[in-house]
């Protein structure tokens, strides 16, 4: 009936018109909350990390737009970034396992990595910085991460009481070593490292040693200028390493490992 | 087939434009226009914000919308058509991928930019002057569009003079609006826009301006050196030829026309790649960009994850916007695995950087809103392929029919570049789209005169 049929479309058209405007206004007033608090997160410079006062106050600016979007990844990670600046390394993680939710990224595993390791959690961070490698395999800060924990555990045993954990230790600082030549075959500092490993601390193997050092020198010599890391072992030392290996004497072992 | 008109509800033609609807036809173009260069304006700062301006603006207008409905202002369309409950279940198909997600605020959040792609379309087809706002919206774009090109074309060639943030990763083609592959995403369907507004016109100098401005759009989009736009713009071009070759045969049109149609179309792309591209000192080498191998090491690695992904949660998916987030733990996991090496050369084209997206929408949608989605997804596209293609045979007048065939291509090529890219994540290339949506839908269900 016509009075039927028209008053259930005026309700129809009522009860669409509020779901309408309830939702439009409901996602207005959201995208607008998620751009200015993105805009305001963009427009706050990070202060110095040693003005701890500066920190304090970026971190509490930094918690009072995460209440406002609390799925920013890129927000939280910097949260975290600045809360383990503070010395609050426990929060820190959360901060950044709760950013991977949304926003995973390598570097925030990697940050993960140094805070596990500066609460003295030496195992995660090892299968932290691990993880690193299994997806950046060519990546020269999370090989000597890598090989710097490694080496740690290396000298926790004691060849002589120990010699089992040790050579299993041993086993896997080494294949470690040639893993990242392996991986980052032009890369200068993977052959130098190797080329240390064959001196100090596997027993003399000096042609290989020779050699390594040789290659290493090589990718240095080849390298793009603009693109050339800094190398870990300078040519001097290495140089004077390939001198002694010649003269049939160890060479010393690289600093940033002991 | 009936056009789907209910009985009961007054046709549209009757409806005077409301206050609101005058808005909606000057607003939504402008939206349209404005929307491309906001997006630039943001990436001029080191902030991101893109999609902000567009998703405001359209649930602004969604708000105001249901207020006339509320208050009686404004009259209520007809709602009940197919693809509008096709709609509803590739909403729902959204909601059920919260099961399994990881953040659902986050999958909500990023819900926003296709909701008010949708309503976007909404708002354009239920506007009692569809054609018009049609007509306006689309000029707003092909305005805009040209813009692009010339600055695209002018920094390939090192003329700029905006400095963008750090966000926006450099190339011979910096695009303007922040990407290569983004602004051939949105130039490639204008190609089809501006074929789709020729026929029919008797003035010449309309017709002379009309095949320039696609050499041009041709020629910045072969500067940017996207495959994938440029094999949609092939395949839309075959697609709209044969259609037309059926309609032509089929409605005894003259062939001549038709023709001399088909040969403008395929001499345009040819012209700007043989003859603009050697004036302007350029080249380009075709084996080069079809075996860039780390892109396509990079892109086949993504698609896998997407497919092992989706398996995990094959009917609801991970999560909207979920890929990203779980890529580098998947990543992980699979480098930990027996299969690992096989993959060892692929991990340099994808090292240092997050995907953001499967570069595939198909796959994409599947491993985020799993089969369910998926299958959403692939009825609204098959509804409008097969409507639309219908609706072009169903035509008598050669003008109509070829510019729907125009248009018919444009959303063949949107589909084809939609499987190597994301044009439906972003703002500019999703209001693209809903336009050449909006065009065949207006050729299914015609507005009544």
């Amino acid at each position: 009936m016509p009075t039927t049929s028209s008053s259930a479309q005026a309700s129809f058209r009522r009860a669409a018109g509020l779901l309408a405007l309830l939702a439009g206004l409901a996602g207005f007033a959201w995208t607008l909350l998620v751009f200015q608090t993105e805009y305001k997160f963009r427009k706050i410079a990070p202060p110095s990390q040693y003005d701890r006062i500066s920190l304090v106050d970026y971190g509490i600016r930094l918690e009072r737009l995460l209440a406002r979007d609390p799925v920013n990844g890129d927000l939280r990670t910097r949260y975290a970034t600045v809360l383990g600046l503070q010395g609050a390394d426990d929060q820190a993680i959360v901060q950044l396992q709760r950013a991977a939710l949304t926003h995973f990224q390598q570097g925030s595993l990697f940050a993960q990595n140094q805070m596990l390791e500066k609460r003295g959690q030496v195992d995660q961070s090892e299968q932290a910085v691990a993880d690193c490698l299994r997806i950046d395999p060519t990546n020269r800060e999370y090989h000597t991460a890598y090989l710097r924990l490694l080496y740690l555990q290396l000298r926790r045993w004691d060849p002589k009481k120990n010699p089992v954990e040790f050579h299993q230790r041993g086993v896997i600082f080494t294949n470690a070593v040639r893993d990242w030549t392996a991986r980052a075959p032009f890369d200068a500092n993977a052959w130098l490292f190797q080329g240390n490993l064959y001196t100090r601390p596997l027993p003399l193997y000096g042609q290989q040693g020779y050699r390594c050092y040789l290659a290493g020198l090589a990718e240095a010599d080849h390298a793009d200028p603009g693109k050339a890391p800094s190398l870990m072992i300078s040519r001097d030392e290495a140089h004077k390493a390939i001198a002694k290996l010649l003269k049939g004497r160890w060479a010393k072992a690289h600093a940033n490992l002991s | 087939m009936d056009n789907g008109m209910k009985k009961d509800l007054p046709p549209l033609n009757h409806i005077n434009p409301s206050p609101l609807d005058r808005f909606l036809l000057w607003w939504l173009p402008a939206l349209a226009a404005l929307t491309p260069l906001v997006v630039i304006y943001t990436l001029l700062r080191p902030h991101e914000g893109q999609s902000f301006f567009f998703q405001a603006s359209v649930w602004l207008a969604t708000a105001l919308l249901g207020c006339g409905w509320l208050l009686g202002r404004h009259a209520l369309p007809g709602l009940r058509r197919p693809v509008l409950l096709l709609f509803a279940v590739n909403a729902l198909a959204f909601f059920l991928s919260l099961i399994h997600t990881s953040s659902p605020l986050f999958s909500l959040r990023q819900g926003l930019l296709p909701c008010a792609g949708f309503l976007f379309f909404g708002l354009i087809v239920i506007s009692p002057r569809r054609r018009m706002m049609l007509g306006r919206v689309s000029a707003a774009l092909i305005g805009v569009g040209l813009l692009l090109a010339l600055y695209g074309i002018a920094q390939y060639f090192g003329f700029e003079f905006l400095k963008y943030g750090g966000q926006v990763e450099k190339n011979r083609v910096i695009a303007t609006i922040g990407h290569p592959n983004y602004l051939a995403s949105v130039l490639g369907p204008l190609v089809f826009l501006i074929l789709a507004l020729l026929p029919g016109r008797p003035d010449r100098r309309f017709l002379i301006g009309g095949l320039s401005a696609i050499g041009l759009l041709l020629f910045c989009i072969l500067l940017a050196r996207t495959r994938a736009v440029w094999l949609g713009i092939f395949i839309g071009l075959a697609v709209a030829a044969l259609l037309g070759l059926r309609c032509a045969l089929r409605q005894r049109l003259r062939l001549r026309r038709f023709a001399l149609g088909v040969l403008v179309a395929l001499l345009l792309p040819m012209a700007a790649a043989f003859i603009l591209l050697p004036l302007a000192g350029q080249s380009i080498n075709l084996r080069e960009r079809l075996t860039s191998s780390n892109e396509i090491k990079s892109r086949f690695f993504y698609w896998n994850a997407a497919i092992d992904q989706g398996l995990r949660h094959p009917v609801t998916g991970l999560g909207y916007a979920m890929f990203d987030p779980h890529f580098w733990p998947y990543a992980i996991g699979h480098q930990k695995s027996s299969i690992a090496p096989y993959y060892y050369d692929f991990l340099p084209a994808i090292s240092g950087r997050n995907p953001g997206h499967v570069h595939n929408e198909y796959l994409e949608v599947f491993c985020e809103q799993g089969m369910l989605g998926l299958a959403s997804l692939l009825a609204v596209l098959g509804f409008f392929a097969w409507f639309g293609g219908h609706a072009i045979l169903r035509q008598s007048g050669s003008a109509e029919t070829f510019r729907l065939c125009a248009l018919y291509g444009g959303f063949v090529m949107i589909l084809v570049d939609a499987a190597f890219s994301f044009p439906w994540r972003l703002p500019v290339s999703l209001i693209v789209f809903m336009v050449i949506l909006a065009w065949l839908y207006d050729s299914i269900y015609p507005q009544e005169a």
